[in-house]
């Protein structure tokens, strides 16, 4: 058999995606929170997010060393889209939508997955959560 | 070490909390339906008896209330429950006020409940190595399938019970539920009162222990000491009213779990 040549995807990985929209996010907290992407381990059947490859996206903070928030999970097979989302109940019943909780919704292109990621970290819920946890992290930090 | 929880079904005033903090003297008071602003408003009588509101960000179902001087770290949080780390004594306690039996089928509370027990398995620890404590709502009762069946929370009746089973070579380790105490209680075997709108007209049970306690293995064998038991009356208040068999002021009755530790 004679091959083609074959191309390496141009799509880009949705970690990658991920990570470009929360840079700056601890700045902006002023370094009071964090988000992290958080790989998950060996795929199980049991998983909703039925993919191959898992990320937990988590809110945390350098001065609570046991707090996790999970904003949101996400997963996807070899092809890299589409892409499983699956958001914390609280955000999704802001945005009005029964898609994303309990069940993931499929997203097919980066896109799309750009803007639901967006939308989650633009919802009030986020903010309150966010809101309240530099207030708890700076209370931390006062030697009291 | 003392744990209280209860779903206040909206109360307005701070009054019954103390009033339960001054007869049980709890560790942690965990909260349900209620408004935060009830406890923040009331911080000054809080603090007369040396309580405080403690802030978890992110679950809003539990709010969580302890003494002063008992020292707990904030861990993980999501809608349904609220984790937090007693340092001292190394546990985990967790508080959870799951989705109601009234807008999902039972079918779907045990897948649920299988995800959450998924959840804790990886994020907190197994519970063969972890002193991990659960406590709250959990819109089951304990005898039921999400509870007790070996792909739900696996949550056994005995304190003998096996740290893991296996089937057909998937294992799972088991929690201890020590609430099937509380159904000696036979004049009313429950922590709440309703008549289940149910398709079949078998379905008889009308008191349930939604609240519970659940107990990793290792915590289990770690306890000397245990006592579990729910709030009938305080000296100011009435819970529950034993001449009409009526639970008062709130729909639920506050739970509460007394332990010591080797």
């Amino acid at each position: 058999m004679e091959w083609k040549n074959f191309k390496e995807s141009d799509k880009q990985f949705p970690e990658e995606i991920v990570e470009q929209i929360i840079d700056g996010f601890s700045n902006a907290t002023q370094d009071l929170a964090e988000l992290v992407i958080k790989k998950k381990g060996e795929y199980q059947l049991s998983d909703r997010l039925n993919s191959q490859f898992q990320f937990d996206v988590n809110l945390t903070s350098g001065y609570l060393s046991n707090y996790v928030f999970r904003v949101f999970s996400f997963g996807y097979n070899i092809e890299l889209y589409p892409v499983n989302v699956l958001v914390d109940p609280s955000i999704i019943s802001e945005l009005n939508t029964t898609k994303y909780y309990p069940n993931p919704q499929e997203i097919v292109s980066d896109e799309d997955f750009k803007n639901i990621v967006e939308l989650i970290f633009a919802s009030e819920r986020f903010n309150e959560i966010v809101s309240g946890l530099m207030k708890v992290s700076k209370k931390n930090i006062l030697p009291f | 070490m003392k744990c209280i929880y209860w779903n206040t079904k909206q109360i307005t005033t701070i009054d019954y909390i103390i009033d339960i903090i001054e007869q049980e003297n709890p560790d942690v008071f965990f909260l349900s339906e209620i408004n935060v602003n009830t406890i923040l408003s009331n911080t000054i009588a809080l603090n007369k008896i040396s309580f405080e509101h403690f802030p978890n960000p992110g679950c809003d179902r539990v709010i969580i209330i302890k003494n002063k001087k008992f020292s707990i770290n904030l861990g993980r949080q999501s809608t349904y429950y609220s984790t937090v780390i007693c340092p001292e004594q190394n546990i985990f306690l967790i508080s959870v006020h799951l989705p109601s039996q009234m807008f999902q089928s039972f079918d779907g509370l045990k897948g649920f409940m299988r995800n959450f027990r998924a959840e804790i398995d990886q994020e907190i620890g197994s519970s063969i190595t972890e002193n991990i404590l659960i406590i709250g709502d959990f819109n089951i009762n304990p005898f039921e399938k999400p509870m007790i069946d070996f792909d739900g929370f696996a949550a056994s009746n005995s304190i003998n019970f096996r740290a893991k089973i296996t089937h057909l070579s998937i294992e799972k380790t088991l929690y201890y539920n020590p609430t099937w105490q509380l159904y000696s209680r036979t004049y009313f075997p429950g922590s709440k009162h309703f008549n289940r709108p149910s398709g079949s007209a078998y379905d008889i049970i009308e008191h349930h222990y939604l609240d519970q306690v659940v107990l990793s293995h290792c915590l289990t064998k770690n306890i000397v000491t245990e006592k579990i038991d729910v709030v009938e009356k305080t000296a100011k208040f009435v819970f529950f009213d034993k001449l009409n068999y009526k639970i008062k002021i709130s729909d639920h009755l506050p739970l509460t779990y007394d332990f010591n530790i080797k």
